[in-house]
C-alpha cells in the first residue's frame, strides 16, 4: 500500500498546480495564455498519476513487498541529519559568513553525523574550512556574504 | 574538404591557446578524477563547475566543461578494472571481463586497452562530429517550430524508453521536469506563474541548484547508506603496453564499439549507458567463443569502452546542431552555453566559430592528454581509491553548497538545493529515473514557446505540426515508439540497468 505514496503525492501536486494554471487563464488554441501549457502538463502528470496508482493497486501483496524501496529508520535519520546540515549551511551562510558556516557545517557533518573523535573532527573541520577558503574565496573569487565576523 | 581543413586549423589555433589547453587540461583531469571516484558523477560535477566557469571566457568555460564529460568515461573504468565497481554507470559492463582480468593478473593490458580503445574511439568519434556537424547544421536552419516541437516529442519519448526501469514512472519524471520549467515568467507574456509571490521564484528554478542536488546531493545520501567497505586492487599493475595478440583481439571490437557508440550516441536517451551494453551483446553474439565471456575477455572490454567514448561524441551532435540536449550530461552542457549568452543550435557554427570549432578541436588534444594521464599515472588513480569515504563526502556536500550558491550568490538556492536532494534520494530509492526531469527542465521553456509560436502562427491549427514531411516522419516514430511496447509485451526485451548518472 506504501507503494501508491509517490504517484498519489504526484497526483496531488498535479491537482493542485492545474487548479493555479487554470487560474492564470488558459485562452484559445489559436490564442494559448500562461496558463495554458502548465495545465495540459498538469494534466499528463495526473493521468500518469492515476495508472501508476492502479497498477501498484493490483500488485499482489507478495510482488509489492519485494519491490518495496527498503527505509530503514538509521538511514532516515542519517538522510534527514544531512539535509538539515546542509540547509543550515545556507541559512548561516548571510548570518556569520563563508568561513564560520563552513566550519559548523564541516564540524556538524564529522561530529554529529559521523561520530569522529572531538578533538580530530573539530581538527580536520577547521583545515577543511581553511582549504575551501583558499580555493574558494581566495583562488576563486567567489563572492560570499562578509556575516557578523566580517569575514 | 579545403573548408573543414581551414576550419581545422582555425579551431586548433582557438583550442591550442595556452588559457584554453589549460581548460582542456583542467576539464579531463577532473573528469578521471570524478570517474575514478565512485560517488560523483560528470553530471554533479559540470553542475558544479558551472557558476565557476561563469568568470571564464565563454571558449575555455565550454572547453572545461566538455573535459569533464569525456574525461569521466576514461577514469570510470579503473574503478571498474580495479575494484569490481563501476566509477560511473557507463563502466558498468566493464566490471564484467575488466575484473576477471583483473583478477587474473592481467589488470594491466585491461588498462591499457581501456585507454587506447577509449582514445581510438573518442578521436574517431571527434572526427565523426567534425565531418557531420557542419552539414546537419545547414540542414537545421531551415528546421521551424512546428518541425521542433515534433523533433522534442520523439527526444523525449527517446529518453523515456531508454532511460532504464519503468516507463510511465518516467514518464512522470519528465512531466514533473516540464512541470518545474514552468515556474517563473512566462516566455511569451512574461506573467509570473507558480512565484508564490517571492522575488527567487519569479526568476524560475535555477538550474544549478536543481541538477546538483538532484545528482550530487542524492549520490551523497545513497552512498552513506552504503556500509560495505570497498576492496582496493593490491597488486602491482604491470604490463601497459597490450600484446601482439591483445592488440589483435581487440581492435575490431574497438572498431565495432567505436561506430555502435557513435550513433547510438546521437540518440536521445541513449547517453552514454545503453551503447556499451549494446556493444558488449554485439561482441558476444559475433564471438567464436561466447561462453567465454565473462572470464576475463578482452575484446569485453575494448568493445564497451570504445562505445561510451564514442557515445560522448555523438551525444554532442543534436546539441551543436539542433540545441537538443539528448542526455543529462548535456543538458548541463547546454547550461554552460546558455550562461555565457550562447545559443547552442543550427546557428552556432555562423554566429560562434571560434566557439565551435575551438570546442571540437579540443576535443581531439582532449583525448591525447587522457591518454598520457590514464596510461602513465594509472597507479595515482588507483591510490585516489584508497581515501575513505568518509573524509570524502563533507567535502562534496560544501562543494555542492558552494555551486549552487554562486550562480547567483543567493543562499535561498542552497535551501532549493537541499529541497531537490531530498526528491532525488527518493527518486532514487523509488526507481524513478532523474535524466528524464532533467531533460525536461532545460527543454521544457523552448518546447512550450515553439508549441505556443506554432499555435498563434497556425491559427489554432493542429495541422501545422504535420505540414513538414520532417515533423511528420518525427511523429510517425513517435507514434512507434509509444505502441513499441505493447506489441513487444510478450517478448523479452534487452534489460538495462536505470540510469544513475551519466
Amino acid at each position: 500500500m506504501r507503494r501508491i505514496a509517490p504517484p498519489a503525492a504526484l497526483l496531488a501536486v498535479s491537482l493542485l498546480m492545474g487548479w493555479f494554471a487554470h487560474r492564470l487563464g488558459l485562452g484559445s488554441v489559436n490564442r494559448p495564455e500562461p496558463g495554458f501549457f502548465p495545465f495540459w502538463i498538469c494534466a499528463g502528470l495526473a493521468a500518469t498519476s492515476l495508472y501508476l496508482m492502479t497498477r501498484h493497486l493490483r500488485q499482489s501483496p507478495e510482488d509489492e513487498a519485494s519491490s518495496e524501496a527498503v527505509f530503514t529508520l538509521a538511514g532516515s535519520r542519517r538522510v534527514l541529519s544531512v539535509m538539515a546540515g546542509t540547509a543550515l549551511f545556507g541559512l548561516l551562510l548571510e548570518v556569520s559568513g563563508f568561513l564560520a558556516a563552513t566550519f559548523i557545517f564541516m564540524a556538524f557533518c564529522w561530529l554529529v553525523i559521523d561520530r569522529q573523535s572531538l578533538l580530530r573532527g573539530l581538527l580536520i573541520s577547521a583545515v577543511a574550512s581553511a582549504a575551501a577558503f583558499a580555493l574558494f574565496v581566495k583562488a576563486l573569487n567567489v563572492h560570499f556574504p562578509r556575516g557578523l565576523l566580517g569575514f | 574538404m579545403g573548408d573543414l581543413f581551414a576550419n581545422l586549423y582555425f579551431g586548433f589555433s582557438v583550442s591550442l591557446e595556452p588559457y584554453n589547453l589549460l581548460a582542456c587540461f583542467m576539464g579531463v583531469f577532473v573528469g578521471t578524477a570524478i570517474g575514478v571516484l565512485p560517488g560523483l558523477g560528470p553530471v554533479a560535477t559540470m553542475s558544479l563547475l558551472l557558476p565557476i566557469t561563469i568568470k571564464m571566457e565563454p571558449t575555455a568555460a565550454i572547453i572545461i566543461m566538455a573535459g569533464v564529460f569525456y574525461g569521466a568515461m576514461y577514469g570510470g573504468s579503473t574503478t571498474s578494472i580495479l575494484l569490481n565497481l563501476p566509477g560511473e554507470a557507463s563502466s558498468v559492463v566493464t566490471t564484467l571481463d575488466g575484473y576477471q582480468m583483473a583478477r587474473q593478473g592481467r589488470a594491466g593490458p585491461a588498462l591499457a586497452i581501456c585507454a587506447w580503445g577509449s582514445f581510438i574511439a573518442g578521436t574517431l568519434g571527434v572526427l565523426g562530429i567534425t565531418l557531420m556537424a557542419p552539414a546537419l547544421a545547414e540542414m537545421a536552419v531551415k528546421i521551424g517550430p512546428p518541425e521542433l516541437v515534433a523533433l522534442l516529442c520523439l527526444s523525449f519519448l527517446l529518453v523515456i524508453q531508454f532511460s532504464g526501469g519503468s516507463r510511465p514512472r518516467a514518464a512522470a519524471s519528465a512531466l514533473l521536469g516540464f512541470l518545474l520549467s514552468t515556474v517563473g515568467l512566462d516566455p511569451v507574456e512574461s506573467t509570473p506563474r507558480y512565484d508564490f509571490g517571492t522575488f527567487t521564484l519569479m526568476d524560475g528554478v535555477g538550474f544549478a541548484p536543481l541538477v546538483i542536488g538532484l545528482f550530487g546531493i542524492s549520490e551523497v545520501l545513497i552512498n552513506l547508506e552504503k556500509s560495505e567497505k570497498m576492496e582496493v586492487f593490491k597488486g602491482r599493475i604491470k604490463g601497459l603496453w597490450p600484446t601482439r595478440q591483445d592488440w589483435r583481439d581487440s581492435a575490431p571490437a574497438i572498431g565495432r564499439g567505436s561506430v555502435v557508440g557513435f550513433f547510438m550516441g546521437i540518440l536521445p536517451g541513449m547517453g552514454t549507458i545503453v551503447p556499451p551494453f549494446l556493444s558488449y551483446s554485439l561482441e558476444r553474439r559475433i564471438s567464436k567463443k561466447p561462453e567465454k565471456f565473462g572470464t576475463g575477455v578482452i575484446e569485453g572490454v575494448a568493445g564497451p569502452e570504445a562505445a561510451n567514448n564514442s557515445a560522448t561524441a555523438g551525444s554532442m551532435i543534436p546539441l551543436l546542431t539542433l540545441g537538443i540536449a539528448p542526455s543529462a550530461a548535456v543538458a548541463v552542457l547546454t547550461a554552460a552555453f546558455l550562461t555565457h549568452g550562447v545559443q547552442p543550435g543550427p546557428l552556432l557554427i555562423t554566429e560562434h566559430p571560434a566557439i565551435f570549432w575551438g570546442v571540437v578541436t579540443s576535443m581531439y588534444t582532449g583525448n591525447a592528454l587522457l591518454l598520457l594521464l590514464n596510461l602513465p599515472l594509472v597507479g595515482m588513480w588507483a591510490r585516489l581509491l584508497t581515501v575513505p569515504y568518509r573524509y570524502l563526502w563533507p567535502m562534496i556536500l560544501l562543494f555542492c553548497g558552494v555551486g549552487a550558491y554562486s550562480v547567483s550568490n543567493n543562499p535561498v538556492d542552497v535551501l532549493l538545493m537541499a529541497v531537490f536532494g531530498l526528491l532525488g534520494y527518493m527518486m532514487r530509492k523509488l526507481n524513478y529515473p532523474g535524466a528524464p526531469l532533467v531533460l525536461a527542465f532545460v527543454l521544457g521553456r523552448l518546447f512550450e514557446e515553439k508549441v505556443r509560436q506554432s499555435l498563434v502562427i497556425s491559427r489554432g491549427s493542429y495541422e501545422t505540426f504535420i505540414a513538414h514531411p520532417l515533423a511528420l516522419l518525427a511523429w510517425i516514430a513517435s507514434a512507434i515508439l509509444l505502441l513499441y511496447p505493447f506489441f513487444m509485451r510478450r517478448k523479452s526485451a534487452p534489460h538495462f540497468p536505470p540510469e544513475e548518472e551519466e
